[in-house]
Formats: C-alpha cells, sequence, structure tokens
C-alpha cells in the first residue's frame, strides 16, 4: 500500500509539473497576440502564422493543464448529493469513476488520437492556409500528450482511494479523500 | 439514423445490398450551390437507385467539423464527404490544383483536361494514397474578386493591403505585397466595418449578397482571378468504394456528372439578379483594369513556379494542366467567336 | 419491434443515464466523455455503429476546440480577470461603486449587471466573460455580505449577455445559416440585450428593496469619511482606462475581439505594475490560477463535445426532428413548437449543438412562414426569428442542470458556493429570460426598429 500511495504521489508531481510548465503558455499567448495586432497595424505584415500560433498555443495550454487540474481539483463537480456521502463513499464514487468512466475515455482518445497524429505525421501535413504553419503533428501530438497526463493524473486518483480504502487509517489520512488531508484547491 | 438505416435494409434482403452511408459536408447545405449541390447528389443518388443507395446528408459539425472531413472519410469513420479538394492543402499542396487555379481554366477547359489531359488519374491517385476515392461532383463558376473598403487603381494600391485571403491566392496576394490574413469566419464581417482587415475575398455575387458584406465594403472586384471555375468533390472511404457493385457505383458516378452539369447552369443563371440587386443598394461593381491581372498573373506564375519546386507531386500536375492548356489554344482560338 | 425501440430510444436513454452520474459527484467533464464512450461502445457491440467512429471525438477536439481562434479569448479574459482581481483594481472598483450606489438597494447588484453589459460589448464567448465576471465581483459581492442565489444569479445572467449583444459569434453562426446579415442581426440584438439588462435590474431593485438583507447596505458609519473625490478617481480610472484599450483596439480597428483579450490581458498586466503589486510571485499565481481555471473549462468542452457526437450518431438529432416536424402546421404554431423545444433542449445541450440541429431543417421553413400584420414586412421574419432563437440560446446557459454559464461559474468561484446556491440563484433570472423572450414575441419592434432606423 504504501508503494502504492508513493506511486500515485509521482503521478501526481508529475501531473503538476507538466501543468506548471505548460501554464507559461498563457504569457506566450499573451505576447503574440500583442505582437500580431502591432505587427499588423503599425508594420502591416501578413500575420497568418501569428494567428496560427495563437490557436496553438491556446491548444497547447488547455491540453498540458488537464491532468493537472484533475490533482488540483479544479473540475467542476456537482456536489448538491455527494457532499451528504462519507468519505468512504466518496472515495467509491472516485475509484469507479476514474476506472469506469475517465480511464476508458482517456484509452479511447489515446487509441484513436494516436493515428490521428500518426497519418499527419506520415503525410508531412501543414496548415491548410498557404500561408500557415507546417508541422501540424505536433499540436495533434498534443492532444496525445493532454490526454496521455490526464491518464496518470486518473491513475493518481484512483490509487489515492485505494489507499484511502484499503490502506488502513495511517496511510488512508495522507490520501485527499482523508479529512485530515489538506487538500488544496478541492471544490 | 441508424434506427432508421437498420429498417431500410430489412425488406431489401435481395441480391444487392442496401447502401446506407454518412454523408458529411463542409457547407450548410442551404448555402447556394456549394452546398445545395450536395443536398441535390443525395436527392439524385436514392432516386435514381430506386432508394437502395442512401447518402445521408449531416451538417458540418453535427458529426465531423468541416476541416476534419478529409480525415473522417479517409479513417472510415464515416463513408463519405463532400467538400472541394482545395481545403486539403495541407495534405496535398497539389489537390489545390483540382480545385481551382488561379488565372485557371474555365468550366469547359478544366473539364476537358479533368476527363481527357490526364487530370482525372492523377486526381484518384493522390487520394488514395489517403485511403479515399474521389469523384468529381460539382462546378461552380467565377467567383468575384471579392469585397474591397477602398478602390484598387494600380497594383501599387495592394501593397500594405491587410486582405483576408485563402488558398493558392493568398500567396500571389503576398508576392504583390498584400498582408494576407487569417480572420475567423465570425468576426470578417466587423474586421471589415471596423478597418481591422481592409479587404475580403468571399463567394460568387448569389452567395455574397445574403451575408452583407457590401454593408461595409462597397467595392466589389470582378473578374475573381483566383478562382475561375471551383469543382466540388464525393469523397469516398475506400474499403466503402470497393464494396460497392458496378450498378451502384455507376449510379454514384451518374448523379455526380449531373450534378456538374447543374452547378454550371443553375450557377450561371443565378448570378445576374443578385448582382442587379447588389447595384441597387449602392455598391460599385469594378472590373479590374488589364494592367493589375498582368501583375498578378506575373506574381502567380512566380508562386505556382516555386511551389512546383518544392512539391513533386504538384509538379507533376501543374506540368500536365500547363500542357494541356497550352495545346487546347491552337482549338478554342479557332472553335470559339471572340466576344 | 422491442429492438427498434431501443435503438430509437438510446439516444435518448444516454441522458438517463448521464444525470444520476452526474450527482455522484464525480467531475461533470470526465462524467460526459466517458458515458458518451460507454454508449458508443454499447452501439459498437449491438452491431449498429463501425468500430472507427469514436475517432471523431479527436478530430472534434482538434477542429471545434483546439483550432478555433475565438477560443483563444478564453484564456486572456480569465488571465485578465485573475489578474485584476489579484491585483486589487476590481476590489477597489467595486468597493467604490458600493459607496457611491449605497442609497440604492441592491447597488452593487446593480453595478455588476451594468459592467456584464460593458464586458459583453468585448467578447462573445460566454466561458470568457462569466469567468472573468465570476472572478471579478462574487468574492467582493460575498464579503459584502449578499445572498449568494442573488449574488451569483446577476452575475450567471450579466455574464450570458455576451453572447447576444456584438459582437457575438453566435449570431454570426446564426446568420451563415439562415442565410442573412450578420450585421444585420448585431443592430437587431442591441435592443434585447438592452432590455434584458434591464429586467435583470429592474428585479435586483424590487427583490432587494423588499428584502434588503439580501444586499446589505453599508452602515452610514462604515461609508463615511470614505468617499474622498480622489478615492474615486484612484479606483475608476484604471479599470476605465483598461476598457477604453480593449474597446478601442476593436473599434478602432486594430484589434478583432479575439485579439483584444490579448490587449486587455496585457493592459490588466501593466495596471498590476502600476498599483505596484506586479512581483514574479504574483504572475506565478495568475498564471497558475488561469491556467487551471482553463483546463476545467476545456475539459468541459471536450467532454460535451464526446457526448453530444454520440447522440447525434446513435439518431438523437433526427428524432428531435421528426418529432418537431409532426407537431404543429401554420405559423404560430411551428414558431410556438420551435421555441418551446429550442427552450427543452436548452436543458441539456449548448448552443452550438441546438443551432446545428435546428437551424439547417427550419431555416427555410421560417423565411416563408407569414405572421401578417404582427411584423413590419414579411422579410423581417428572418431577423425576428434569429432573435427569439438568440434569447432562448442565452438561456440555455442558465438552464440546469447543464447551464454551461453555472459550471463556468462554480468552477472559478471561491469554495464556499455550492452549485446548489447557483441552480438557486438562477431560477429568477431564468423566468426573466422567458419574460424576455415573451416581450419579445408580442412586441417585434424591440429588436427591429433599430435596424430599421440605421437603414440596415
Ligand atoms: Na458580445
Ligand atoms: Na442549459
Amino acid at each position: 500500500m504504501q508503494s502504492l500511495l508513493n506511486a500515485a504521489r509521482a503521478f501526481e508531481r508529475l501531473s503538476s509539473f507538466i501543468g506548471r510548465l505548460g501554464a507559461w503558455l498563457i504569457v506566450a499567448l499573451m505576447l503574440v497576440i500583442i505582437t500580431d495586432v502591432t505587427l499588423r497595424h503599425w508594420f502591416v505584415i501578413g500575420s497568418t502564422k501569428l494567428q496560427e500560433l495563437e490557436w496553438h498555443l491556446h491548444g497547447g495550454l488547455f491540453l498540458l493543464c488537464l491532468g493537472w487540474a484533475y490533482t488540483k481539483g479544479a473540475h467542476v463537480r456537482i456536489e448538491l448529493i455527494s457532499e451528504r456521502f462519507s468519505a468512504r463513499t466518496q472515495a467509491w464514487i472516485e475509484l469507479l469513476g476514474c476506472l469506469m468512466l475517465l480511464i476508458p475515455y482517456v484509452i479511447a482518445i489515446l487509441h484513436f488520437g494516436v493515428d490521428y497524429t500518426s497519418f499527419s505525421y506520415a503525410f508531412n501535413e501543414s496548415s491548410a492556409s498557404a500561408t500557415g504553419l507546417p508541422d501540424r503533428w505536433i499540436i495533434k501530438g498534443a492532444i496525445v500528450f493532454g490526454f496521455a497526463i490526464l491518464g496518470i493524473a486518473g491513475i493518481a486518483r484512483a490509487l489515492n482511494a485505494i489507499v484511502f480504502l484499503f490502506g488502513g487509517d495511517e496511510l488512508g489520512k495522507q490520501t485527499p479523500f482523508s479529512v485530515h488531508h489538506e487538500m488544496e484547491g478541492a471544490s | 439514423g441508424p434506427a432508421k438505416e437498420k429498417k431500410a435494409e430489412a425488406p431489401a434482403a435481395g441480391t444487392t445490398p442496401v447502401v446506407n452511408w454518412r454523408m458529411t459536408t463542409t457547407y450548410p447545405s442551404n448555402l447556394f450551390l456549394i452546398g445545395t449541390l450536395a443536398k441535390r447528389l443525395s436527392d439524385t443518388v436514392r432516386t435514381i437507385s430506386d432508394g437502395k443507395v442512401n447518402l445521408k446528408l449531416y451538417e458540418p459539425g453535427v458529426l465531423a467539423p468541416p476541416f476534419e472531413t478529409f480525415d473522417a472519410v479517409s479513417y472510415g469513420a464515416v463513408e463519405a464527404g463532400w467538400s472541394t479538394p482545395g481545403y486539403w492543402a495541407g495534405k496535398e499542396p497539389a489537390l489545390q490544383l483540382f480545385a481551382s487555379v488561379p488565372f485557371g481554366p474555365p468550366a469547359r477547359e478544366y473539364l476537358a483536361w479533368f476527363d481527357y489531359g490526364g487530370g482525372k488519374e492523377m486526381f484518384e491517385k493522390i487520394y488514395h494514397k489517403h485511403n479515399i476515392h474521389s469523384i468529381m461532383c460539382g462546378l461552380e463558376p467565377p467567383e468575384a474578386s471579392g469585397w474591397f473598403k477602398k478602390e484598387i487603381k494600380s497594383l501599387d494600391d495592394f501593397k500594405g493591403l491587410k486582405i483576408r485571403f485563402f488558398g493558392l491566392g493568398a500567396k500571389v496576394m503576398e508576392e504583390v505585397g498584400a498582408a494576407p490574413q487569417l480572420i475567423a469566419g465570425g468576426e470578417i464581417y466587423q474586421a471589415l466595418e471596423l478597418g481591422t482587415i481592409d479587404a475580403t475575398e468571399y463567394s460568387m455575387p448569389a452567395i455574397d449578397e445574403k451575408l452583407g458584406l457590401y454593408e461595409v465594403a462597397k467595392h466589389y472586384y470582378f473578374p475573381g482571378w483566383h478562382q475561375q471555375s471551383t469543382f466540388f468533390d464525393l469523397m469516398i472511404n475506400l474499403q466503402a468504394w470497393n464494396k460497392l457493385t458496378d450498378v451502384q457505383k455507376a449510379q454514384i458516378e451518374t448523379a455526380c456528372s449531373s450534378n456538374i452539369r447543374y452547378g454550371i447552369s443553375e450557377g450561371e443563371a443565378k448570378q445576374v439578379a443578385a448582382l442587379k440587386r447588389l447595384e441597387a443598394k449602392g455598391v460599385h461593381i469594378h472590373t479590374w483594369p488589364p494592367e493589375i491581372l498582368d501583375g498578378l498573373h506575373k506574381a502567380w506564375d512566380k508562386v505556382a513556379a516555386d511551389m512546383a519546386k518544392k512539391d513533386p507531386t504538384f509538379a507533376k500536375a501543374w506540368t500536365s494542366l500547363q500542357a494541356f492548356r497550352k495545346d487546347y489554344k491552337t482549338w478554342s482560338e479557332r472553335g470559339y467567336l471572340k466576344e | 419491434m422491442t429492438m427498434d425501440f431501443f435503438i430509437t430510444y438510446l439516444p435518448f436513454l444516454m441522458f438517463l443515464v448521464l444525470i444520476p452520474l452526474l450527482f455522484s459527484g464525480y467531475p461533470v467533464a470526465f462524467v460526459l466523455g466517458g458515458v458518451g464512450l460507454a454508449f458508443w461502445l454499447l452501439a459498437v457491440g449491438i452491431g449498429l455503429e463501425n468500430p472507427h467512429s469514436f475517432f471523431l471525438v479527436v478530430s472534434r477536439i482538434f477542429g471545434s476546440v483546439v483550432s478555433k481562434l475565438v477560443l483563444v479569448a478564453i484564456p486572456m479574459f480569465i488571465f485578465m480577470g485573475t489578474m485584476l482581481e489579484r491585483s486589487g483594481v476590481a476590489r477597489d472598483l467595486l468597493n467604490t461603486l458600493q459607496l457611491l450606489t449605497r442609497r440604492v438597494p441592491g447597488g452593487l447588484a446593480l453595478s455588476v449587471t451594468i459592467l456584464g453589459v460593458i464586458l459583453a460589448a468585448t467578447t462573445g464567448i460566454i466561458g470568457a466573460s462569466v469567468v472573468m465576471m465570476t472572478l471579478l465581483a462574487l468574492p467582493v459581492m460575498l464579503d459584502r455580505g449578499y445572498d449568494k442565489a442573488l449574488a451569483t444569479g446577476t452575475i450567471a445572467a450579466s455574464g450570458t449577455l455576451g453572447i447576444l449583444l456584438p459582437p457575438s459569434i453566435m449570431l454570426v453562426v446564426m446568420a451563415d445559416l439562415l442565410q442573412t446579415s450578420a450585421g444585420g442581426l448585431f443592430t437587431a440584438a442591441i435592443g434585447p440585450s438592452l432590455m434584458l439588462a434591464a429586467l435583470y435590474m429592474l428585479y435586483i431593485l424590487i427583490r432587494t428593496w423588499t428584502k434588503p438583507s439580501l444586499a446589505p447596505p453599508l452602515g452610514a458609519e462604515e461609508a463615511k469619511g470614505q468617499l474622498t473625490v480622489m478615492r474615486i478617481i484612484r479606483s475608476f480610472v484604471p479599470p476605465a482606462l483598461l476598457i477604453f484599450v480593449v474597446l478601442g483596439s476593436i473599434f478602432g480597428g486594430f484589434a478583432t475581439p479575439t485579439e483584444a483579450s490579448g490587449v486587455g490581458a496585457l493592459g490588466a498586466v501593466i495596471l498590476a505594475a502600476l498599483h505596484g503589486k506586479l512581483t514574479f510571485a504574483t504572475l506565478k499565481d495568475v498564471v497558475e490560477k488561469s491556467a487551471l481555471t482553463t483546463g476545467m473549462l476545456f475539459g468541459l468542452f471536450v467532454g460535451a463535445t464526446a457526448f453530444s457526437y454520440v447522440f447525434a450518431l446513435l439518431g438523437g438529432n433526427d428524432t428531435i426532428l421528426q418529432v418537431m416536424e409532426a407537431t404543429g402546421t401554420g405559423p404560430w404554431a411551428v414558431l410556438t413548437v420551435l421555441m418551446i423545444a429550442v427552450f427543452i433542449l436548452g436543458f441539456f445541450f449548448d448552443w452550438i449543438e441546438i443551432t446545428l440541429i435546428i437551424l439547417p431543417v427550419f431555416a427555410p421553413i421560417i423565411t416563408k412562414l407569414d405572421f401578417g400584420a404582427h411584423l413590419p414586412d414579411q422579410s423581417t421574419t428572418v431577423v425576428w426569428f434569429a432573435m427569439l432563437m438568440a434569447v432562448n440560446l442565452q438561456t440555455s446557459f442558465l438552464t440546469p442542470p447543464f447551464g454551461f454559464a453555472l459550471f463556468y461559474m462554480k468552477g472559478s468561484a471561491p469554495k464556499e458556493v455550492k452549485l446548489g446556491d447557483i441552480y438557486r440563484g438562477i431560477v429568477p433570472f431564468v423566468a426573466l429570460q422567458l419574460l424576455g423572450l415573451v416581450t419579445l414575441l408580442i412586441w417585434p419592434d424591440l429588436a427591429l426598429w433599430l435596424p430599421r432606423f440605421l437603414g440596415k
């Protein structure tokens, strides 16, 4: 059980690391937009590439943060009824949710997403706009990468739930399901 | 829906299986020609197959987002897709030459090259590489050159012009010093109104009229040098196509031939009234002076040469089309009255 | 027979499974995605569906969420809102507003509604405006002892005005599908948007007048001596400047509304610097908080796209259309059926799905409907209909269980705000929406007068 908890921690650290890094794309996005507006208005430069870069950054941003948002409990929940459940029931819901909803969904996206990206790579796909950006596989690959990280965050959550449910009091206290645990950003 | 398709299959358990395909499209089905032709195709195929070949039309975005049509068909997520080959430049730059070519041929010459000049063979080969069998299935008359906030009096006026442009024409614009922009479809109107862009390429009078761009840009230019005639195609997943019987294949091909004929006749017929209404609304309709067209043509030749250098498939199709057009002149210059 | 019945209603079964799972408290985004996948697998299992079609969910994530340039405004406005909140600019403004309006019942809520209208003029993306309004105004309102339901309802409703008041991506999509001028719809939407804002304000006034505890007024002691000219200037100038820059960049032709969001984000950073609040730690904090909110919001998008795709794939859209087409003929009957259908669909779908289900099929029918003397002339039917539809679709963001505006708000609100508070808060505003819709039905000139006056 201790090793499960350690694994959960490692997975959480990984998803948080990727998310925290990806978060800075928000600043890059802001700077690209400002550059685009400035260049177009005062220097009159064609900006298809910059405009495409804008949605590349926006896509990268949210995809890299999906998993981290789960780890931090930022995803919206309808807690109307569930908040009255005991900690054990909530952990069971979380475990079953991970195993039956999140992880299969992530696997399906990964399965089809790998095909989607590899076709793009194999045919050297570029922007449909003649003045746009090359290498579409990078941003398409970001979907696969982002969902993989979400999957890892999901596994971490499931492991935490298992430790809480079956690992006894001592270990259980160290999981986010315990009332003693300081849950950061939980909703 | 699948429910109905299931039901339809039962009584037809004779010799040929009933074909129930999903057809996704890149244009809303009520858009003049570019959308209505897809609807017409679906109706015609159903009629001439006595209800045994059904291409059920799905509006853009209901199943696949418009620009995902190619991948959807290629992967077999849906069996068929309605689009123009020009949208898939990112997949195969050469496909742009099978949609519309700047300073390219008018409909009759384009069809002659496609059917008898080697176009079709190249076209099918390119698509087959991507697991798609595509059939030319619609042809649209010339588009307008676009909506401009200010009059363009010389080639120099293009310098620094912020213009929304797509495809090969965007390259030409860049070549003459304009700054092609990628404005989200939903923001064109306002961007033009507020001067974020100075001009935009759009479609033909019968379509442009309804979208009200004349309210924000009064100068409407012709001829559309970038799109003299535009092909639309029916993309079919290759495995799905191979499973059809010869009769079914012929039914789809015949419906597409008839679609091309109607695209031309309806497209030619409906522009007059639209142009008149636009003029009545105070739109200034201009014709490009020859020296501007010459300048754009030279720019295009340079762009085409560059593109041919970068992509061998593009080079092959481009050479073939150029050679055909050169030869064709021996006939067209003799056969047709100069108007 | 039973199999056919099962297949026809399979898409509706999706909702029967979805709703209890949503109330389990597992994240909405993953319940949507997971249920979509489960039903797709079921359909593949019973031979209804080919084993490749889930591929299009990836296509939809790329085509409708990642590569959509207009969605770039969402992270930018979230960043702007978070930065304004963290730097205290928003708090200063709202506190001063409350001092200024201390003699008016519900003064702060009224100010928030006006802020919503201003924000609506800068963006047409609901996610952006609701999140930003929540970040800016909700903590201040709660601090001031406002009733949670009143505060959340006001913010959610005012935040959704953005999709109605131009610029609006929804109106552009509708113009495309109805083949009418986007500019015409933009002009027509101004009347109904302002009417709705006025209705909200009237409601707030009446509610807080009759029950002042919902919006505790500032005590005379508290207010005394605080309201100086200097204070007003200091709290008003920075945000006014920011609004001026964002609106100015759009209307001056420098930037599209999408790009203006980036300009606004930079503006917020500069304001924070001028306030002396811009340290690296603050920036990092704002960046991370906005990224988490962005991840939450797009997680919802991505889950919803999987769910609605499978629903359409299984023939749900067709069944809805069949039911609608079977009901009623004659202009008023058709219109009524459409309006009721859009409202009901609004409980479960977002505007884009509803427009895609309904408009392509009904657009040709609508343009030909003849309402006689009720409308100034036949050609205005389309515009009037588009406005009715638009108000109705705006409402769909607010109606539980799937009011996406409610989810966006929940995801960015302080922890003590529960979804139950939000659901409770929104009910009177949904009633106001319906009142607005009926007013527009009875009095088409609310939308049609301005375009006529301007000759559009
Ligand atoms: Na707006
Ligand atoms: Na709703």
